[in-house]
């Protein structure tokens, strides 16, 4: 059920402008600040570094404002408005997103004017960044790419996100959905001062933008920004609209990789069959992630963590863009197949029998909870829409809350067969620090 | 019955405030306009407090490091079950958090929020501890240890908390080792909820949508009916920690990309009055925002040299007894950095605090305080944190108001010494380029 009443966008007042950017709007007096968030998509691709560098070029200076000191400064100078920059993946996409966050004038001392300022400094950062000859200047920018770098190389330092992207290497290969975010370190090595203008004029004027606001706004004010910031109008193909990929080929594949650590994390990766999914099969995906790994009530934390003491986490989560369902556990290396049992047989027992009542009932209300929980921030907001938007499933959150209620037994069953057998699974393991366990509560050596 | 009273607060928000049986301090923020509804109670009690109260005050016995944690997990399983899995059928999600001084339990609900309420409550004050339940929760702790163990900026944080103090418990890892949990028992976990977990040395905290009156109302006769002993709040003991730090450096090798620098400055001044407490951390914290913000010199002179990046961080902690400033980076060259930072900061006490600098600073602090309202949760927190500090949430602004460059210049130069310093450092291991 697609909410398609016209300038509407789930619970967001929705435009398109002239020149073709889509402007959503959630007027609310809930916060104490209005939310500005401009976000740009474009199928995941070997540009990712070059992408991903350009936020990060812009916050260097300006013209008026030439040095990363003077923009924190004028930012600063607004109580503390927020400007901040993220990339990430959503599905095939590669999202770039600039957020700007101000403190509602009336609840500062003399009401000073603060909004339009920290807009027009967003626009300063967009469209006037310091250039010298058409370039990022060549310190900053060899600075930048450095960083990027380094940036790139310190996910190692988090062990999880290390294992869960060598997990999508090994899954996904060169399938834009397993290509890292932020590019790879050669990617960023390779970089040049060309690249990086290229990628910042695709942000200005050729990839397909959306804005979204939430606080104290009307639709008309977001509009005129939208036109003083995209005036000339943009190519309307959705690039980031790809055609789902056939499922990745090969057999399934073990790996396991060793390293210094003392936590192991073992992770898998099930692809699951996304071809014609109606909408309640949609939300009975979501449900069935979450009766399986979503939570202390969930089939894997109940067996892993509580019945067999193995793991501190013990998780599952679906991806619906794609169509990929991932466990993910840290572990003691001996336990490293047990785990994989317990994990493969709630998988298969949730294959072969429906949930039970109270699982079923207590994950669709967490679902619901945790739905109705976004809302209660301006980012959730904005997020709710956007995964809809993505998923080509744009509703209110009434019509999501109704949905998720309305998911059942019979209907788990029904999606559960969509998950095929375990694609990959990976193991960042550490040393083994006592027997393997084969008995309830585990076993110290 | 519970009487309620209106806190007032600049930002008008509606706060209300009673005292329930057993000396209980309620505070309620009532937001109709949102969905979900959080409800939080904390005790004053934490890792800190590794030994059990003596009479008159005095230390008493010392329990093994990371009990405070360990009873964090053990009270979500009583003698019906699994307490997570009653609020999960209540429609909420739940948690708990243990920090120095301060364990905290908390749950988030669109529905039931009495039901929930009463819940969090109850299993809060019922402990049940078996020996068998124990030695379960010994092998899931574990491996929470062994997660944190391979957490590089939990590693050289608790490294250099070891060099800065010599026996005050800050320097204990939150969590404990592996061995220290071993030694925990149920007598033990009791002793430790009986003397810590007394109503009057905790604060409930409920924000989001719900009625006020009966949600108090509520939560006066679940603990009206609920058995307790006679207790008070809690005051630390004296530690007896001395002004030098323990050691000047630790360094090890670890699995990391590049180095990960912490830097720390151990607080010689300890408050003498709640107020003093918080004007030593706004004074400390809109200090480090003048020195070293993006919109410094400093920053923009580090960021160009290529000793910093965006994991650079300055921040400062503090309970009664102590305090300290911790400034965080990865950079490839620590011992370069460190140096550039000394540098900096005599340089800078002996120029001053430029005012302009000052005003951006605190007008930045003021900001964030009105963002703090933007939920529930944010704001529940900030008042459990003010209720254990005996500190009003306005005094937050109205403190920030009084200061004064020549504050933020003393503390510079009485706090960032380089005589109170210790750096800890995580070096990549030499065999990292293989990976």
């Amino acid at each position: 059920m697609v909410d398609a009443a016209p300038g509407r966008a789930g619970d967001f007042l929705a435009a398109r402008t002239r020149a073709g950017v889509d402007v959503f709007v959630l007027p609310t007096r809930k916060f104490k600040t209005k939310l500005v968030r401009l976000h740009w998509r474009t199928p995941s691709s070997r540009r990712n570094a070059a992408r991903a560098l350009v936020p990060n070029l812009m916050r260097r200076g300006t013209r008026r404002h030439p040095s990363m000191a003077d923009v924190s400064r004028a930012f600063e100078s607004l109580y503390g408005s927020s400007w901040s920059s993220s990339v990430y993946k959503h599905g095939q996409a590669q999202i770039t997103s600039l957020r700007l966050e101000t403190v509602e004038e009336r609840f500062l001392p003399g009401k000073p004017a603060i909004f339009a300022p920290a807009v027009a400094l967003m626009r300063e950062l967009l469209f006037e960044p310091h250039l010298v000859r058409g370039a990022f200047p060549e310190d900053v920018f060899a600075q930048e790419r450095l960083n990027h770098r380094r940036e790139i190389e310190a996910q190692y330092n988090d062990k999880m996100t290390w294992a869960f992207q060598r997990l999508l290497d090994v899954t996904f290969g060169e399938e834009p959905y397993g290509l890292p975010v932020l590019g790879t370190v050669e990617q960023a090595n390779a970089l040049q001062g060309g690249d990086a203008i290229a990628a910042w004029t695709d942000l200005k004027e050729r990839l397909p933008v959306r804005i979204f606001a939430v606080g104290d706004f009307a639709l008309a004010e977001v509009e005129a920004i939208a036109d003083e910031f995209f005036a000339p109008a943009r190519p309307d193909a959705d690039a980031a609209a790809a055609v789902r990929p056939p499922p990745a080929a090969g057999e399934p594949r073990l790996l396991i990789e060793r390293d210094d650590v003392s936590q192991s994390k073992l992770i898998t990766a099930r692809l699951v069959d996304l071809s014609d999914l109606d909408e309640r099969e949609f939300d009975a995906l979501r449900v069935y992630a979450g009766v399986l790994g979503g939570g202390f009530h969930s089939r894997m934390f109940q067996s892993i963590r509580e019945k067999h003491s193995l793991a501190y986490f013990a998780s599952a989560s679906l991806d619906r863009l794609r169509g990929v369902l991932f466990t993910s556990c840290g572990i003691d290396a001996s336990d490293r197949e047990k785990v994989g049992e317990l994990t493969e047989k709630e998988i298969a027992s949730l294959r072969d029998a429906p949930p039970r009542d109270d699982e079923l009932e207590q994950t669709r209300r967490l679902m619901i909870s945790g739905a109705r929980g976004m809302f209660d921030s301006a980012g959730g907001m904005v997020e709710t829409l956007e995964a809809g938007l993505s998923a080509g499933r744009v509703r209110t959150l009434d019509a999501i809350c109704r949905s998720l209620a309305a998911v059942t037994a019979a209907d788990i069953t029904r999606v559960a067969r969509r998950i095929g057998p375990v694609r990959t699974i990976y193991c960042l393991e550490g040393a083994a620090r006592h027997a393997a366990a084969d008995e309830p509560g585990g076993g110290e050596a | 019955m519970t009487k309620l009273e209106a806190v007032p607060n600049t930002i008008g928000e509606t706060l209300l405030k009673g005292v329930l049986p057993h000396g209980l301090t309620l505070y309620l923020n009532p937001r109709p306009e949102f969905s979900r509804s959080f409800g939080m109670l904390a005790t004053h009690y934490g890792s800190l407090d590794s030994r059990l109260p003596a009479a008159g005050g005095a230390p008493g016995e010392a329990v093994p490091e990371g009990i405070a944690h360990f009873l964090e997990h053990k009270l979500f399983e009583d003698q019906q079950g699994d307490v997570s899995l009653r609020f999960s059928a209540l429609g909420a999600s739940c948690n708990a958090g243990t920090e120095f001084a301060k364990t905290s339990y908390h749950f988030s609900t669109a529905e039931k929020v009495e039901e929930n309420l009463e819940t969090l409550i109850r299993f809060v004050y019922d402990p049940w501890f078996t020996a068998e339940s124990v030695a379960k929760e010994q092998g899931i702790i574990e491996q929470e240890i062994r997660m944190y163990d391979d957490d590089p900026d939990w590693v050289v944080f608790f490294n250099l908390l070891e060099s800065l103090y010599h026996f005050h418990p800050v320097r204990i890892n939150i969590a404990g080792t592996v061995q220290t949990i071993r030694r925990i028992t149920p007598e033990l976990l009791h002793r430790c909820h009986t003397a810590f977990y007394h109503p009057a040395n905790m604060v409930l905290v409920l924000g989001g949508a719900f009625d006020a009156e009966r949600c108090a109302a509520l939560a006066d006769r679940t603990l009206a009916s609920m058995k307790i002993g006679v207790g008070s709040a809690w005051s630390r003991p004296a530690i007896g920690e001395p002004p030098t730090v323990a050691r000047r450096r630790s360094e090890r090798e670890f699995a990391v990309a590049r180095p990960q620098l912490a830097l720390g400055f151990k607080d010689l001044d300890l408050p003498k009055s709640p107020r003093d407490f918080l004007r030593r951390d706004l004074t400390t914290r809109l200090l480090l925002d003048v020195l070293f913000s993006p919109s410094s010199p400093h920053h923009q002179r580090l960021y160009e040299a290529g000793l910093i990046d965006d994991a650079f961080d300055a921040s400062y902690s503090g309970e009664d007894d102590f305090g300290f400033t911790i400034i965080g980076a990865e950079t490839d060259d620590p011992d370069r950095l460190v140096a550039e930072l000394f540098v900096l900061l005599r340089d800078a006490a002996a120029k001053g605090i430029p005012e302009a600098d000052f005003t951006l600073a605190r007008n930045r602090f003021l900001g964030r305080f009105v963002r703090a309202f933007n939920s529930a949760e944010s704001l529940a927190g900030a008042l459990v944190t003010c209720h254990f500090r005996k500190v009003a949430l306005d005094d937050l602004t109205g403190v920030a108001m009084e200061l004064t460059t020549a504050d933020l210049s003393r503390r510079l130069v009485a706090h960032l010494r380089e005589e109170q310093s210790a750096v800890s450092i995580l070096r990549p291991k030499a065999d990292a380029a293989a990976r």
